[in-house]
């Protein structure tokens, strides 16, 4: 009996641990087999990080390689409301850093929650004065994203037309929008494994992402800046002077030069009504710039000549309503070039009567008027062309100096641009490429003829365009001045829209050039006084900046 | 003995095993810290870039052109010189 004691004891404590030892056993395999993929999650959720890296968005380059939009490193901070300490101390350093206003830093930090955006588009340098002033001063509860920022290292070069990213890098405006897809690339995915204390462990990349693809456009840096400084410059130079844009073309391939747009936008914070790019989304009427136009549209029909007389004098009438000259003056009889070098409205009235009503239409669809032009912008309008069975005596009339039709700018510079290559109407682009003739608007000998005519105006000192003559650069073109339409008022006397529409040099031009002013609070308003010296100053600033060489014998130095 | 000798080795190899391991995760941890350096040097260096774009800028130069005294080109400043055929001027 003695022995069986402890036997019967060790029996039970070989039980009693038999049993435990199964429950550990049974408790691992249900921890480690059974419910393994459950405490794997639980645990990759506590030690893992899976950091999504947003992919640098394609960079905007000129034609000559010279960069106008790239993204630069930046910062997005955000609060773990529930880890934050020393919030007083938070706010003053956020405020300060960040520059954001105080209330709402204190709304943000003293709101209760786990997670608040502070700020997504942090500078770099901003970013990371903070994380290392918090760090110094332990203040905790600041979380750090490495993120991306549209920058534009020329400043608001070009900027209606590039348009502007939002806030997750998409794009709202411009190019930015129309080539959205292919800019934006795809993130990349990086998990981080952290130890207890949260430190990084290891890290690898699960997904490479891809980096948006860029854009390489037709502007030239150079052009665009000379065009942006003299339209700003004639804004706070030229009295009443509101906005204006300035467009510069190479009329044989299309290609968009410079398309400048003025008061210029901050970078910063565009303002959404500066970034508008009206020389492609509103209309205005051309005024006597058409002129040119029903120049070369009676010389490709032969109905007038470089100097066939007309008679200048003020008012013409055209069933029964007066047409007049600017400021109601008479010329008496006058050529066709002393017409067009001194802008008499009756001259061109004659020229149209005999163009007729439906030569005229038809000349018009052919120069590209009251439909889209196809350039790579959102936002682009046809322009207004009266329904061609609409068109009276009247009509015809007014039409042959710009008024009664409305125009973009671009269609103006398209329709030049044939003038200018010999009569083939391009596709204008802001994107490389073949060029794209989209039909044929006159012959090249009218082309020819109406160039010299404006050739020879510009350099006629007593013409409206003389200011615009820069010697040795052969400066063809026609100025115009035309009231502005209001809704419900009809023309108004101080809302004015004045052009140039140049090209040089006019015997072989390389460059087509349209400078627009508005004004909606000057009557007296007038193209000689703005868009004319204007164009002459942007040829100027081109040469002063070695982009055009005098095209004849004729050498421009300085002196003083 | 032998039997002892095999545990040695075995204990032997797993201490091997387990400081291999350790000499691993250190590694890595000093690979993760680098790639992150090597990010923030990346980005420190776009953004340098970025600055010394700016600096370089059409508008930045003519700026620095003004506070020199440079003026813009000029009609009342510039003289016009017509070439004849031989390069003489008149």
């Amino acid at each position: 009996m003695r022995t069986e004691l402890p036997v019967r004891r060790g029996a039970v404590a070989f039980l009693v641990l038999a049993v435990g030892g199964l429950a550990v056993l049974g408790r691992l395999v249900q921890l480690q087999v059974v419910e393994h993929s459950r405490w794997a999650r639980a645990a990759q959720a506590v030690q893992e990080d899976l950091i999504e890296l947003p992919s640098r968005r394609g960079t905007i380059y000129d034609r000559n390689g010279t960069a106008l939009a790239y993204d630069v490193p930046a910062w997005a901070i955000a609060l773990d409301n529930s880890l934050i300490t020393k919030p007083e101390l938070l706010v003053d350093l956020a405020v300060r850093e960040l520059g954001l206003p105080r209330s709402e830093v204190l709304t943000k930090v003293y709101r209760e929650g786990y997670f608040t955006w502070l700020d997504r588009k942090v500078d770099y340098e901003a970013g990371r004065r903070l994380r290392d002033r918090a760090r110094e001063l332990g203040v905790r509860g600041l979380l750090f994203f490495p993120t991306w920022k549209r920058a534009y290292p020329q400043g608001p070069l070009a900027l209606p037309v590039l348009g502007v990213v939002g806030v997750d890098g998409e794009g709202l405006a411009g190019l930015e929008l129309v080539f959205d897809s292919q800019l934006r690339g795809k993130p990349q995915r990086i998990r981080v494994l952290r130890n207890a204390r949260g430190q990084v462990q290891d890290l690898w990349v699960e997904s490479q992402g891809v980096p948006g693809k860029d854009l390489r456009l037709t502007l030239d840096s150079r052009i665009q800046w000379a065009c942006e400084e003299e339209i700003e410059d004639g804004l706070s130079k030229y009295a009443g002077a509101e906005r204006g844009f300035a467009l510069m073309m190479d009329p044989r391939t299309g290609e968009v030069l410079a398309l400048a747009h003025g008061p210029r936008p901050d970078p910063e914070k565009p303002d959404p009504a500066l970034l508008n790019p009206w020389a492609i989304t509103q209309v205005f009427e051309p005024g006597s710039t058409f002129k040119a136009l029903t120049g070369m549209i009676a010389f490709e029909l032969g109905v007038a000549g470089e100097e066939e007389l007309f008679s200048g004098d003020s008012p013409f009438v055209v069933r029964g309503v007066p047409i007049k000259n600017a400021r109601g003056q008479s010329y008496g009889t006058v050529d066709f070039k002393r017409g067009m070098a001194q802008s008499i409205n009756t001259v061109f009235v004659q020229v149209a009567l005999r163009v007729g009503k439906d030569r005229m239409v038809e000349h018009l669809r052919r120069l590209g008027f009251g439909a889209c032009t196809g350039i790579e912008l959102p936002g682009e309008v046809e322009g207004i062309v009266r329904p061609d069975d609409k068109w009276t005596e009247l009509d015809l009339a007014v039409s042959s100096f710009g008024q009664g039709i409305a125009v973009t700018g671009i269609q103006l510079g398209t329709a030049f641009c044939a003038m200018a290559n010999g009569g083939n109407l391009v596709r204008p682009r802001l994107l490389p490429g073949p060029t794209e003739v989209r039909g044929r608007a006159a012959s090249p000998q009218a082309c020819e003829r109406i160039r010299a005519v404006l050739g020879y105006i510009v350099g006629l000192q007593a013409s409206t365009g003389w200011l615009a003559h820069v010697p040795g650069y052969k400066v063809g073109g026609k100025s115009g001045t035309a009231e502005m339409a209001v809704p419900g008022r009809g023309y108004v006397p101080d809302h004015v829209t004045t052009g140039m529409a140049a090209f040089f040099p006019w015997d072989k031009p390389e460059y087509v050039l349209i400078v627009v002013y508005q004004t909606t609070n000057n009557p007296e308003f007038w193209s000689g006084q703005n868009a004319v010296p204007s164009a002459g100053n942007i040829v100027r600033r081109l040469a002063a900046l070695g982009v055009i060489r005098p095209y004849d014998k004729t050498a421009l130095g300085r002196s003083g | 003995m032998a039997l002892i000798g095999l545990g040695v080795i075995v204990a032997g190899l797993v201490l091997l095993y387990l400081w291999q391991g350790a000499v691993l995760a250190s590694l890595r941890s000093q690979r993760a810290s680098a790639l992150l350096s090597l990010q923030d040097l990346e980005r420190t260096r776009l953004h340098l870039e970025y600055q010394v774009e700016q600096a370089y800028s059409l508008d930045a130069l003519a700026d620095k052109a003004r506070k020199l005294g440079m003026v813009p080109f000029d009609d009342k400043r510039t003289r016009v010189v017509v070439l004849d055929e031989d390069g003489t001027s008149r």
